[in-house]
């Protein structure tokens, strides 16, 4: 008797369908896969699978689940949990999962200001009695059901126990290789086990550095030639690379463009946001290293929007997490 | 995982201190109460548990006393003397207190002891003037053997090529020769001239130096003088017109090459063959490294209107006194200007404390050798403070110089004499001083290079933050010294007793095996920072013990890190640790010690921290809900503890340190406020008022100050 295939499972939580591609822009090693695998699920975006039906699984039956996109109402809460149930390894797949990614910037409004500028606010919203989705409306004796819409946006592992990490956004069809290698040879990363570099995102970069290491303007990417050589840091535009893990090979940087990062913190580093707010500010102004509060301020003020630039992937799983 | 025991020590002071009903904090943490830990019986008890490879936290008075019996044991400390009970707060606080040291000893990396063998008992000294020669010999006599290196081929230094000293106008020859001739004779000092300092690798104790030796010394030369006559180099030597061999009253008693201006043209060789223009290297192995590289005349080139070397005339005071004590010239008419570039933006912004005295000096050799002479000098201020004033009022009352405030514009030529162009305040009008002879009395710049090869940070300028007499002595990296002028223009007295002060230190540091070390040290990760990371950290030790290694990986370098933790707070990644101080353990302790609604205050524990015990010694209080963490400067805390304290529930956060441009660790404080500035800019997205983020300036004594900030912090 043939070999028994491996299952897997892949669901999308609050994502933007990028995982999805990510998945499929491993090509043709796609078909290896499904040589060794089934896939039991890929909902809601390429297999069609009813909840039912994932529900009806018995427990551990699938042996990878893989969840991408954060967690921000109950459907995709009380999915997240069948799916913890059903695999004997769970992964958190890309930014979101892991942190929070760009939906967890979310964070700083709650439900209701989110309500109101989606629902209400729009140029393009004609909303005048502000109706906003409900989680129960009464049609007629018909009783239709929204899933609850969250205060805030949950990464993955603060919902369910995690097995594996995946960070990136979304992660690189290399990384994907590795993860699925690893299944289908029975190498298993160890619990907890972040598939990425334990090294900074600099360790990956080529760029020259300056010996002095100063920023006396700060330039979005766009307000500027930039240098192919030269670190962005020194060239005053803010590139994440020193908060961020290594493992993306340095894509970004090697396409010109600073690291968002996407990656995450190292694992001794405990709030990549304030960790890069911190490592700039330490580098302001010139030789001296007296600076008034008016300069540091209005260097600061260059930065257009210091809490979406820092923590752009990792709000959830900041200290402070949310907004107050 | 590695297993942590941790034993708690509280002492409640003589029974002065009210503890909690209930000091209970759980797995197996063993409390042991004493009255007085600090007796001989507490100490070795102290002693016996550290023995044992336990951890410790001693909770009783204050650290700043406690460091006194139980700092070699490395014990995280919790003050409820001072910062609970003399201020009659609630004794349950001390429960929080204690919990935060444990979480921060049970979350931090072992302070390892480092020992540092002292395998060399020699000294190098870079610089054979008077600095360098009284380092010397005071080393030497006490039989530690000294390398002394002078680049130029006599010793001397400025001091011997002038002809006399201030306040008195003693000529040199009252100090310098005896003080030479002590070196020579002396058996410890192997005096190497025409030398300089190639490379220093090691660490004190066992440093190994390159140097690179120039030529030779003829040790039966007789003067013949054959050598000088031959040689066709003529070079301006501080005023005075020599050839690139020549003869100086000093050491060593021979004919000797001047290196800088020798183009190895042979002809000495021609009719001396004991002469040689060959290059040598050495190596020397030494125990510590004396800097005294003394100081250079600023090129007063550079002022424009003094038309310094394009007219005649013009000349240094050093140029000056050395054509003038030759009788070279005799001028009738004399114009001294102080401040010769410096005190001026354009130029050297800072003054240079000694040129007032050295303006006066000239005035003084010139009214003592030809009275009739006219001496006017123009100044901006007089800072001959102290009691070298008498040298201003003697010239002033007794031997007729005027003074006139005010500082030249530009110097004219006026057929075969000069005129100066200046303003007098004091008359509140231009005036104009016909002159035979003007003086500059110019500032001075250090002679650098020596400092970039030690890997001393000071961007070409005197190493003011380094230097330990304008600091305490623990800011200043073990086993290089730095010595005289080097460190800033100082006179010859001055430099004779810090000589003498950096001899003794070294005397010390020497007489020891080896020195042993417990202290928070910054280590790099090399997990996590790799050979082509950010390299960030480097460039903001303020001791330049960060440092990229031969692989280009970032290292620390042990004997010189002093555990301030600016780098550490610098790194984002959590590679660079101080032990004792990591990033995981400070986190942890915060959030063991913060509730809800409590004020975190991060104080530094060369001020601000003694300022809070200062509180309790004055009878003052403050709010309860204040929880004080004592931390090795405001530069080690970064944005992720404050953060930290926030989400742990703090509604403020206070960081408060030394006064501005006094911080122990030089710019800790001024790191500290970029990053706390520019985290209160982030807060507000946050939601969390940036007034509930402050940094403050606050001196031990501040104690009143410091009242009034947790007060309005805590509205």
């Amino acid at each position: 008797m043939a070999k028994e295939k491996l299952k897997l499972g892949f669901y999308m939580g609050a994502g933007c369908g990028g995982c999805d591609i990510a998945v499929l822009d491993i090509h043709e090693k796609l078909l290896d896969v499904i040589e060794v695998a089934d896939i039991v699920f890929w909902a809601p975006i390429a297999a069609d699978a009813k909840y039912k039906d994932i529900e009806e699984l018995p427990d551990g039956s699938v042996d990878v689940g893989f969840y991408w996109g954060a967690v921000r109402n109950s459907e995709q809460e009380h999915m997240a949990k069948v799916l913890r149930d059903k695999s004997k390894i769970l992964v958190a797949f890309g930014s979101c999962a892991v942190s929070g990614g760009i939906p967890g910037l979310a964070n700083i409004a709650n439900r209701e200001e989110i309500f109101r500028v989606v629902y209400k606010e729009t140029a393009s919203t004609d909303n005048p009695e502000f109706v906003t989705p409900q989680t129960i409306y009464d049609d007629g004796g018909h009783e239709l059901t929204l899933p609850e819409f969250y205060d805030e946006v949950y990464a993955l592992d603060e919902i369910v126990d995690v097995d594996i990490y995946m960070p990136l956004c979304p992660p690189t069809p290399k990384l994907i290789w590795t993860v699925i290698e690893a299944v289908v040879s029975g190498n298993i990363p160890p619990k907890g086990a972040i598939i990425a570099g334990d090294k900074t995102l600099c360790s990956e970069c080529g760029r020259k550095k300056s010996e002095k290491r100063r920023i006396t303007k700060i330039y979005r990417p766009h307000e500027i030639m930039l240098d192919q050589e030269r670190c962005f840091l020194d060239q005053g535009v803010i590139c994440m690379g020193p908060a961020t893990r290594a493992g993306c090979e340095a894509i970004c940087i090697n396409a010109n463009v600073p690291c968002r990062g996407c990656m995450g913190p190292t694992k001794e580093a405990f709030d990549q946001g304030g960790n890069m707010l911190n490592l700039i500010a330490t580098i302001f102004g010139v030789d001296l290293e007296e600076m008034t509060e008016e300069e540091i301020k209005s260097l600061m003020k260059q930065i257009k929007d210091p809490l979406g630039t820092f923590y752009r992937f990792y709000l959830p799983k900041s200290l402070l997490r949310r907004r107050r | 995982m590695k297993v942590i025991i941790l034993k708690v020590f509280v002492c409640t002071c003589r029974d002065t201190i009210n503890l909690p009903k209930d000091l209970n904090f759980g797995d197996g943490i063993d409390v042991e109460k004493f009255s007085n830990l600090c007796s001989d019986d507490g100490i070795k008890r102290v002693a016996e548990v550290v023995e044992k490879g336990e951890k410790v936290v001693i909770a009783g008075c204050s650290p700043r006393i406690a460091d006194r019996y139980f700092g070699e044991f490395n014990p995280e400390y919790v003050n409820i003397r001072e910062q609970v009970a003399h201020i009659g707060h609630s004794p349950e606080k001390i429960n929080s207190l204690i919990n935060g040291a444990i979480q921060k000893l049970r979350n931090s990396e072992d302070i390892e002891e480092m020992k540092f063998e002292i395998k060399e008992r020699s000294v190098l000294v870079i610089g054979g003037g008077v600095a360098g020669l009284e380092a010397a010999r005071q080393i030497a006599n006490s039989g530690i053997k000294v390398y002394l290196i002078e680049k130029k081929p006599f010793l001397g230094g400025v001091v011997g090529t002038l002809d006399r000293l201030y306040p008195k106008g003693t000529p040199n020859s009252h100090n310098l020769y005896s003080l030479i001739n002590d070196i020579a004779k002396n058996e410890n000092i192997e005096v190497i001239t025409n030398s300089e300092l190639e490379k220093v690798g090691g660490e004190f104790g066992n440093y190994n130096v390159l140097i690179r030796v120039r030529g030779n010394v003829i040790e039966d030369c007789d003067l013949c003088g054959r050598c000088e006559e031959v040689c066709p180099v003529e070079v301006e030597d501080h005023g005075l017109m020599r050839k690139a061999i020549y003869y100086m009253p000093t050491y060593p008693d021979n004919y000797g090459i001047d290196f800088d201006s020798c183009t190895k043209c042979g002809k000495c060789l021609d009719v001396c063959n004991k002469l040689s223009l060959g290059e040598k290297e050495r190596i020397l192995n030494v125990g510590a490294i004396v800097v005294a590289t003394g100081l250079k005349q600023y090129d007063v080139e550079k002022v424009k209107g003094y038309g310094y070397k394009k007219l005649r005339n013009v000349f240094t005071h050093w140029d000056f006194e050395r054509k003038f004590a030759s009788g070279e010239i005799n001028p009738g008419k004399v114009v001294i200007i102080h401040c010769a570039g410096s005190r001026d933006d354009n130029h050297l912004a800072y003054c240079s404390r000694i040129c007032c005295f050295l303006g006066l000096k000239e005035a003084k050799l010139i009214k003592d050798v030809s009275p009739e002479t006219d001496v006017t000098v123009c100044y901006i201020d007089m800072r001959s403070y102290g009691v070298f004033d008498e040298l201003y009022e003697t010239l002033r009352r007794n031997h007729g110089v005027k003074f006139i405030n005010g500082r030249p514009a530009e110097i004219l030529e006026n057929g075969n004499k000069l005129k100066v162009r200046t303003e007098d305040i004091l008359l509140g009008k231009p005036i104009e001083l016909d002159a035979d002879c003007v003086i500059l009395s110019t500032g001075f710049v250090p002679d650098a290079e020596t400092f970039e090869k030690l890997n001393i940070k000071c961007n070409g300028e005197f190493p003011t933050a380094y230097v330990n007499s304008i600091l305490s002595d623990d800011s200043n990296p073990h086993g290089v010294y730095i010595c005289g002028s080097a460190a800033f223009p100082k006179g010859v007295s001055e430099t004779i007793s810090e000589a003498r002060d950096i001899a003794m230190s070294i005397v010390n540091l020497l007489n020891n095996d080896s020195i042993k070390l417990k202290t928070p040290i910054a280590r790099i990760n090399g997990k996590i920072c790799g050979a082509i990371d950010c390299r960030i950290c480097v460039d903001t030790c303020p001791y330049g013990a960060v440092y990229l290694n031969e692989d280009g990986e970032v290292g620390v370098n042990e004997s010189i890190c002093m555990g301030c933790g600016i780098c550490t707070a610098t790194c984002a990644s959590g590679a660079n640790q101080l032990y004792g101080f990591d990033d995981r353990g400070i986190l942890a302790q915060v959030e063991a010690t913060i509730n809800e609604g409590d004020i975190a205050a991060f104080l530094c524990k060369w001020s601000s921290y003694n300022a809070a015990d200062n509180i309790a010694y004055k009878g003052l209080n403050y709010p309860e809900n204040v929880k004080i963490m004592r931390i090795p400067c405001t530069g080690r805390i970064d944005a992720q503890t404050i953060l930290k304290a926030f989400s742990s529930g703090a509604k403020s956060v206070l960081i408060a340190g030394c006064p501005p441009d006094a911080c122990h660790y030089n710019t800790g404080n001024f790191k500290a406020r970029k990053r706390v500035i520019a985290l209160r800019e982030m807060l507000g997205q946050f939601n969390i008022d940036p007034e509930r983020l402050r940094i403050e300036w606050i001196g031990n004594q501040e104690a009143e100050r410091l009242v009034r900030i947790l007060n309005e912090m805590n509205k």
